[in-house]
């Protein structure tokens, strides 16, 4: 008789869904690493008398460098290599501590990855360059100087961060893919949760299924994968443009093409857009999702500072874009790249 | 260097030469042992253990494991005496890290429907008692089938076999309940 249960033979789709369901929890097959050079001591062996004080010198020191390593900012992640070489300080290295400084580099066939302390993982996809700056409890930051990498974080906002030459990205929780390219447009993609990616004081929240863009000096609006084409590519020329024509032309496109499911992205324009620019904005967002009393529309197209901030509410609401966690539990100062 | 382990011999007649050669310093050996006992210590702390804590609390054990082999009297023994290892170090993880936050597998559940689903299938499975949670999750989790699971952790057959059915059926029981609510 078939018994999947027993020795896999044969097959059992609840069982095989089970197993799937799981397998996100397997053991990954890495070396074994002994930290310390270590011999095997019998159990008869005696010491001889005046080596007790070097082994208690010994002993103390290595207490001291454990204490030392548990201290805000020295604790250790871990490094773990899935393919190829990746390398660590221009060292290959399987698995590995890492501490602040520890540069890791991959190559075009390498990919690794880190195992952040109690928040999640990092996964550093090939062609990377990947920095450990801090590593508290309270805030593991990353400096990704060119690549890719996959986040899986589930920590209070702002716990977790990833800087680049051109901006920075925030975790809010819970799981998105930044990729850096130096002097082009580098991108991140949210699978989970909600990220803030800012430079200065230009900021954009990109939630769960949904992308954006920048280069050293700007940040797309963000938009949903799922969105039009049409809207997409629109949007994204009125962003890039260098002339105002191409700008004008985009821009009524982009308009002409949204749908009430990019309103979230509409928000995003007008935060970006030049005055004359405004009223369209507003008045296509508008028709989809009204503002809310305390929005007032001659104060947005004034540009006043935060005039829009009570329409963002309910856009998220209306476009089941779940809540963001607002505050963290520490402060994020601006960050200028350098 | 060509070790009289890496022969024709069933796996537990090589575990055991490989732990005796273990006992002798040989790292070869141990690596080998830990390459086939890895899932098993894998499993065995996921049973107990938040799971961003289990892959250093087994490097832990292994390395506990390398230190005290030489209190190991039967080198046939090794996979109860690793399992035994690895128990009280998931045991005494806990009690001095009970003051610890964890993030539990359920809070990052929130992320996805997929994650939600493997994280109610562990949390069902880690509520089930110990036999037929460590059976079950070297079987479901770690991909050993019955016989490979009485090999390692020096459990009958007939053991295994009635872990593995008796707590599927919980199981099945434990996540139906959770569909319906």
């Amino acid at each position: 008789m078939n018994d999947y249960l027993w020795d896999r033979n044969g097959g059992d789709a609840e069982i095989e869904r089970i197993e799937d369901s799981l397998a996100r929890y397997r053991y990954i097959e890495r070396p074994f690493v002994l930290r310390h050079p270590m011999a095997v001591v019998t159990k008869h062996a005696r010491l001889p008398l005046y080596m007790s004080p070097a082994i208690a010198a010994v002993l103390v020191i290595a207490i001291g460098l454990l204490i030392w390593s548990m201290m805000p900012g020295k604790a250790a992640l871990t490094f773990v290599a899935l393919e190829g070489a990746p390398r660590i300080d221009n060292i290959a290295v399987a698995s590995a501590k890492l501490y602040v400084g520890s540069r890791i580099e991959t190559g075009n066939s390498d990919r690794a990855r880190i195992q952040l302390r109690g928040i999640g993982w990092v996964q550093i996809e090939p062609g990377s360059v990947l920095t450990l700056i801090e590593a508290g409890a309270e805030r593991q930051r990353f400096r990704l100087e060119r690549g890719e990498l996959r986040a899986q974080v589930n920590a209070p906002p702002a716990v977790f961060i990833v800087e680049t030459p051109a901006a920075r990205a925030i975790d809010l929780g819970c799981a998105y893919r930044l990729r850096f390219i130096p002097g082009g447009e580098s991108m991140i993609e949210v699978t989970d949760g909600w990220v803030e990616i800012d430079h200065g004081f230009e900021q954009t929240l990109v939630p769960a299924g949904a992308m954006a863009w920048f280069t050293v000096n700007r940040i797309s609006p963000a938009y949903m994968n799922q969105t039009s084409p049409d809207f997409r590519d629109a949007m994204l020329q009125w962003w890039r443009a260098q002339d105002e024509p191409t700008r004008r032309t985009a821009l009524a496109r982009a308009l002409s093409r949204a749908t009430r499911s990019d309103a979230f992205t509409l928000l995003n324009m007008l935060r970006r857009s030049r005055p004359e620019e405004r009223p369209a904005i507003y008045d296509r967002l508008a028709r989809f999702i009204p503002a809310p009393p305390e929005v007032s529309r001659s104060a947005v197209l004034a540009g006043e500072t935060n005039a829009e901030e009570a329409w963002w509410p309910v856009i998220e609401r209306e476009l089941g874009l779940g809540t963001i966690k607002k505050k963290g539990p520490l402060r994020v100062d601006p960050y200028w790249p350098n | 260097m060509n070790h009289d382990w890496q022969g024709s011999m069933s796996d537990e007649a090589g575990d055991a030469e490989l732990a005796r050669l273990a006992q002798t310093g040989d790292r070869d050996a141990f690596a080998e042992l830990y390459r086939r006992y890895a899932p098993v210590v894998h499993g065995l702390l996921l049973a107990r253990l938040p799971w961003h804590e289990v892959e250093d609390q087994a490097q832990e054990v292994f390395i506990a494991a390398f230190h005290r082999l030489a209190s190991l009297r039967d080198p046939g023994a090794f996979g109860g005496w690793l399992c035994a290892i690895t128990r009280n170090r998931a045991i005494e993880f806990l009690r001095t890290r009970a003051a610890v936050e964890e993030l539990s597998e359920e809070a990052g559940a929130k992320c996805s429907s997929d994650v939600a689903e493997s994280a109610e299938a562990l949390a069902a499975i880690r509520a089930l008692p110990e036999s037929y949670r460590e059976t079950l999750l070297l079987r479901l989790v770690e991909g050993l089938t019955g016989p490979e699971i009485a090999a390692r952790t020096g459990l009958t057959h007939g053991s295994v076999r009635v872990n593995l059915h008796r707590g599927m059926e919980l199981l099945r029981r434990a996540l139906g309940k959770e569909l319906q609510s």
